[in-house]
């Protein structure tokens, strides 16, 4: 019982030497009002330094900084086996420019729920360690594909491919489902796609994935 | 204390409303500095440092030279490669006045959110004759794209926290970050203020997609 408390009191303490330390530090002074009033206007890029000001400035509160040691974030107490390099390489087939990729992979790895990251990490390394199995089908026949839109509001989202992510979704395998064109198609693609832009990532990145496995499967099969 | 000239503390924060912080600090210890050399430098430290973190950590600095190595931007320019919109936040102007010659192509855009200074936004962006836009909280979606950045200033790195302008905590909603390809915190200081650091705010280094020192090591 005892470790618990001694460890409590440690944080407490933490947390009140940056309550100290702003205490210590007054909000406001009064010399701040002499902000509001008129002042002169200068440029300091034209004239540097004006020094000349009348002030009633002094220095009441010399001791006013204070060291404090910033708190560390709150972090999620399960640490998550996260690889980025992993499930980028996963995606290069897709998105070749490097820097793009990490952007898809900073979305679904680093934004969203905890729990979401985790869950689109296993299934994506999974199914990519499914098509590694696998010899590839063949050079990729640019099947048919679609953006994966920002979300984006109308008056800001008309400016082609930058309102989109550097992935699109491969379509293909959705066929097996629905006829393409069908309403019952679209309605699965705008359901993989909807949702934050996390989910609708990794969704987009599985269904790519699930269709090169699908293309392996069934060029092994012959 | 007596060797301050009068109203120096005002004509730093007059400074520092259009050149940032950093800036201001730089220029009024350069100034204090050819008055009164080392002394009064101390002196501003120790009269003003309290209040104004950023200036006591230039000062801190000033004494050993070490705060006058050139800002390097290569490394922030790579980062940018196939940007075409950087939205900055935050002001520091001999950052600005170093990158927005080398963003040729790239569309540039200044948030007009101050630090609690008063902040005359036309005479500062009147500097960058037209290279740089003037954008508002509510014009953060019109910048975003996936080949658009977002940069701010860091005013050093402790472990996993730095210091940035209080815009950026409100900038970054868990929305915006995934409509920017990039979230680049660009060190000004290199190392944490030894002052609390007030004018500014905490944030974590996980929340930026790059982190980049603004100094040659």
């Amino acid at each position: 019982m005892k470790k618990p408390k001694e460890k409590d009191a440690g944080a407490g303490e933490n947390r009140g030497s940056c309550a100290a330390a702003r205490a210590r530090a007054p909000l406001r002074r009064s010399t701040d009002k002499l902000d509001k009033g008129p002042r002169p206007r200068i440029n300091p890029r034209e004239v540097g330094l004006s020094i000349g000001f009348k002030s009633n400035y002094t220095n009441s509160n010399p001791g006013a900084g204070t060291s404090a040691s910033p708190h560390p974030p709150p972090r999620p107490s399960a640490p998550l086996p996260l690889d980025e390099g992993r499930l980028g390489r996963l995606l290069e087939p897709w998105i070749s420019d490097e820097d793009e990729r990490a952007f898809v992979v900073r979305c679904i790895l680093r934004e969203g729920p905890h729990h979401h990251r985790g869950a689109s990490y296993a299934l994506l390394a999974l199914l990519g360690e499914a098509v590694e199995r696998l010899a590839p089908s063949g050079p990729q026949d640019g099947g048919l594909t679609v953006a994966v839109p920002l979300r984006l509001p109308p008056h800001a989202a008309p400016r082609g491919q930058e309102a989109e992510f550097p992935l699109r979704m491969a379509t293909g395998a959705l066929e097996r489902l629905a006829p393409r064109g069908s309403r019952e198609f679209d309605a699965l693609v705008g359901s993989l796609l909807d949702g934050p832009p996390h989910h609708a990532l990794a969704n987009a990145a599985m269904v790519c994935l699930v269709d090169e496995l699908l293309r392996r499967l069934e060029a092994r099969r012959g | 204390m007596t060797g301050l000239p009068g109203g120096v503390e005002q004509a730093f924060r007059v400074a520092a409303a259009e050149l940032g912080m950093y800036g201001a600090a730089r220029l009024v210890l350069r100034e204090l500095c050819a008055q009164g050399g080392a002394p009064l430098v101390d002196e501003a430290r120790a009269s003003l440092g309290g209040s104004y973190p950023v200036l006591d950590f230039v000062a801190s600095r000033w004494a050993a030279g070490e705060d006058r190595r050139p800002i390097e931007v290569d490394p922030l320019l790579g980062a940018l490669r196939g940007v075409t919109r950087l939205l900055v936040v935050g002001l520091e102007a001999e950052h600005l006045d170093a990158l927005a010659p080398r963003l040729g192509g790239v569309e540039v855009g200044l948030l007009t959110e101050s630090m609690g200074l008063e902040t005359d936004w036309r005479r500062v962006l009147a500097n960058y004759g037209g290279t740089l836009r003037p954008a508002s909280l509510a014009e953060l979606s019109l910048w975003a794209g996936s080949r658009s950045a977002l940069l701010t200033f860091v005013y050093g790195v402790n472990g996993q926290a730095v210091n940035v302008p209080p815009a950026w905590l409100r900038v970054l909603g868990p929305d915006v970050r995934t409509q920017y390809r990039e979230l680049i915190g660009w060190d000004i200081l290199g190392a944490p203020m030894e002052v609390y650091p007030r004018w500014l705010v905490e944030a974590s280094t996980e929340g930026f997609s790059r982190l980049l020192s603004s100094r040659a090591p």
